[in-house]
């Protein structure tokens, strides 16, 4: 056991074997950037001045209030006129009001001689007084019929996305609050909430605070923590204790986890190929080598067994492979947290870090294997690499070819049977470790079958995906025990 | 203290056995020298006597543990060097040494002085941070004999050691067996050339085609062995066998003249001939290698 642990620490603590670890797990974690980036190009900081208001009723006297904003960083924009259009929709008189913003980027419009608030809407847009501002200025406006404005002494939180810095995420919120000039209502402490309803039916079990409290006109910016894996996530806010604004006013944000999974695949034979590639390297330098060059002998002459010899060696190896593929899970969050905003869910991240380890672990396994049982110097070299590439590339390749010749075919619309044939044969292969995981958790690969059940089918693909690690062990574990 | 009995080694099912139920056994305070021509079994005896290779069958106990049932234990009391020491590993002298030792449970702050130690008595002192990868065939070989050497275990086979060192590299080998036989150690030194040998063991072993074929002590070996000397005489006549047969037996064929005796010296036999008036062109003396080599055809 002392030679055991002896062996383990020194093949861990090897200058070769410690720089390919660091190299492949910069490579790895590269690739899932590059494809992170590639799915999430960063837009123009900045495109416009946007705005948002609130109209107020004070008993027959209705006054707008307004925040104008550069849609880049939720900055106030000062010196912009907001005006407004009070129209008659019987008679289609108007009356125009306007109104500079100020240094906080709020103005107030007061709108009076409002005679028949039930057929009468505002029309708010923006102003600039300046050519430079002319361009910012979004087009468009806000459209509030009279009869929606909000009573006197209460208050009205507007929210806002800004800096959409990736197409799949919003990265920040704008949350802004209104009370008619003049008319303080005191604190508001605003609380959100998430929830995975998309129909808007919003449980609050559970609420954050948003940051501090409002006063009169206030502005917070936060990133939302969007951390479930489902494709909506809604945003409610509670101010003083009541939810405000349930419907329509919800916040959609769209969850990338989807997306991330499509980003993920885009490198996945990248991915499969360096964790492979990994797994053989760090067996030949580990274990085939030595068995080659005769460097073994001098190895197995020392107080140790050629079974336990070989077992620290593999140990050494999975210690490894596992410590890059956390690297790489670990990468992945964060990288889903830098980009996107996106806190990854746990199960994608175990998904990755599990399908990494086993590819390029049950590779190395095999490769022990050749090791213990071939001795020319070009089939314990060649012979692990051919089969990982008939494995990784050759075989995915030319099962469909062959089902084709069948009339089987997959995709939309494609049989069952050769999806059945197509998961079959993943099992049958040690680097599909990816395609056999992911179709248990997200594809509709398995679910067509009516065999399928989620969670015994999860937990078949991970025991089976072990297998191919712990069978080709326990086989050397054997041989190596009776092999010269 | 190394037992072996019935030892026997099948490389590949139908080939004839490498070594064929061997029994030896290696004493403390004790060198054994183990000679047979090339391909007799000797390096397929000790490889399976160290654990490198498996045996067929047969057993071989190194201080009362059975090097294939308690390896470890076994490999605890022995040291190896081999015919053909191979270092591929990625490291200096005295990082390999400190490895090996590590097994061993040997701190790395005595593997150090140890193998600092046994580098200088090796000659290898000023070698000691160069890769062993890159050493020459002589010091991968000196370095063998002080990596079998880093955990002081009390058996040691030396397989063909004396190939490919150097005249001065011999001598110091000589004494590290002589002062490890001192130690009470046990020591099994092969060899295909038996006069090798000649000078440190106390008793020879004899192995051809895979079989023991005898174990003789070095003293009763010079007893039974006979030198012959073989002279070739450009003036022969037939007076010379008379003159020559108080060494022993006479034979000649052709120009050559055959004298086969105990305890003969060459130097004096010529001596005689040049005194008779003979002229000698050439001389050439064979001892132990004669009993050795008959013995081995007595085999077939």
């Amino acid at each position: 056991m002392k030679a055991f642990f002896y062996e383990f620490l020194k093949r861990i603590t090897e200058k070769k074997v410690i720089i390919l670890t660091i190299v492949s797990t910069a490579l790895l974690i590269a690739l899932v950037y590059s494809s992170y980036s590639y799915s999430a190009p960063p837009s123009e900081p900045h495109s416009g001045y946007d705005f948002t208001g609130a109209l107020f009723n004070d008993s027959g006297s209705y006054y707008f209030d307004s925040y104008v904003f550069n849609d880049g960083s939720g900055s106030p924009v000062s010196n912009i006129a907001v005006s407004l259009t009070l129209v008659n929709e019987i008679n289609q008189s108007s009356v125009k009001f306007s109104h500079c913003t100020n240094s906080d980027g709020f103005s107030n419009v007061s709108i009076n001689n409002v005679s028949d608030p039930t057929n009468c809407c505002i029309i708010a847009n923006m102003n600039a007084n300046n050519a430079n501002d002319a361009s910012s200025i979004k087009p468009g406006g806000i459209h509030i019929p009279a009869t929606a404005a909000i009573p006197y002494g209460q208050s009205a939180i507007r929210i806002c996305e800004f800096s959409l810095q990736s197409k799949l995420a919003p990265s920040c919120i704008l949350a802004v609050s209104f009370n008619a000039t003049g008319h303080p209502s005191g604190n508001l402490m605003v609380y959100y909430n998430y929830s995975c309803d998309t129909a808007g039916v919003i449980p609050i079990e559970k609420s954050d605070i948003l940051g501090g409290e409002f006063t009169n006109f206030s502005v917070i910016k936060f990133s939302p923590k969007i951390s479930q894996q489902y494709y909506y996530t809604n945003i409610i806010f509670i101010v003083n204790g009541k939810q405000i604004f349930p419907t329509p006013d919800y916040l959609a944000l769209f969850s990338p986890a989807g997306d991330l999974e499509k980003a993920y695949e885009s490198v996945y034979y990248e991915v499969a190929f360096i964790m492979g590639i990994l797994g053989l390297s760090l067996a030949y330098i580990s274990y085939n080598k030595d068995r080659m060059s005769g460097s073994y002998q001098e190895l197995i002459v020392r107080p140790s067994t050629r079974a336990g010899l070989m077992t620290s060696r593999f140990f050494s190896v999975s210690f490894l492979l596992i410590l890059v593929s956390s690297m790489e899970g670990l990468a992945t969050y964060l990288l889903g947290i830098i980009i996107f905003s996106f806190y990854t869910p746990l199960t994608f991240i175990l998904y990755i870090m599990f399908s990494s380890f086993v590819l390029s672990d049950a590779i190395a396994a095999i490769s022990f294997l050749f090791g213990t049982r071939i001795r020319s110097p070009a089939g314990i070299v060649a012979l692990p690499i051919l089969l990982f590439f008939l494995l990784l590339i050759i075989v995915p390749a030319i099962v469909p070819e062959i089902l084709s010749l069948f009339g089987l075919y997959g995709g939309v619309g494609g049989s069952e049977t050769y999806n059945l044939i197509i998961l079959l044969v993943s099992f049958f292969n040690p680097t599909s470790s990816f395609s056999i995981i992911g179709s248990s958790l997200y594809r509709p690969i398995m679910k067509v079958s009516s065999l399928y059940v989620p969670d015994v089918v999860i937990w078949i693909s991970v025991m089976y995906c072990v297998l191919w690690i712990i069978v080709p062990y326990i086989g050397n574990y054997f041989l190596s025990k009776n092999s010269d | 203290m190394i037992h072996v009995r019935g030892l026997s080694k099948v490389y590949h099912r139908g080939d004839p056995p490498a070594i064929d139920s061997i029994d030896m056994d290696i004493h403390n305070s004790e060198i054994v020298g183990f000679v047979g021509l090339n391909g007799a079994g000797k390096t397929t005896a000790i490889r399976s006597i160290i654990g490198v290779i498996l045996p067929t069958s047969g057993t071989v106990s190194i201080d009362g543990s059975d090097i294939v049932k308690e390896k470890a234990a076994a490999s605890m009391n022995v040291g190896w060097v081999p015919e053909t020491p191979v270092y591929n590993h990625d490291a200096s002298a005295l990082t390999l040494l400190k490895y090996f030792a590590g097994f061993f449970g040997i701190s790395p702050e005595i593997a150090e002085r140890r193998a600092m130690e046994l580098l200088e008595r090796l000659s290898l002192s000023k070698q000691a941070d160069r890769r062993v990868m890159n050493y020459s065939q002589g010091m991968k070989k000196r370095f063998a004999i002080a990596a079998a050497m880093i955990h002081e275990p009390n058996n040691y086979l030396f397989d063909e050691t004396l190939n490919g060192i150097d005249a001065e590299g011999v001598e110091l080998f000589r004494t590290i067996i002589r002062d490890l036989r001192k130690d009470g150690k046990a020591v099994l030194l092969s060899s295909h050339i038996l006069s090798e040998i000649e000078d440190s063991a106390d008793r020879v072993i004899i192995i051809d085609h895979g079989k023991i074929i005898d174990s003789i002590s070095i003293e009763n070996l010079r007893n039974k062995a006979t030198t012959r000397v073989e002279f070739t005489v450009s003036n022969i006549d037939g007076s010379i066998t008379a003159a020559l047969r108080k060494y022993g037996e006479v034979e000649i064929k052709g120009s050559t003249i055959f004298v086969r005796g105990r305890d003969i010296q060459a130097s004096a036999i010529n001596e005689d001939l040049v005194k008779l008036g003979y002229k000698v062109n050439a001389i050439r003396s064979e001892t132990l290698e004669n009993y050795f080599l008959n013995l081995v055809r007595d085999q077939k």
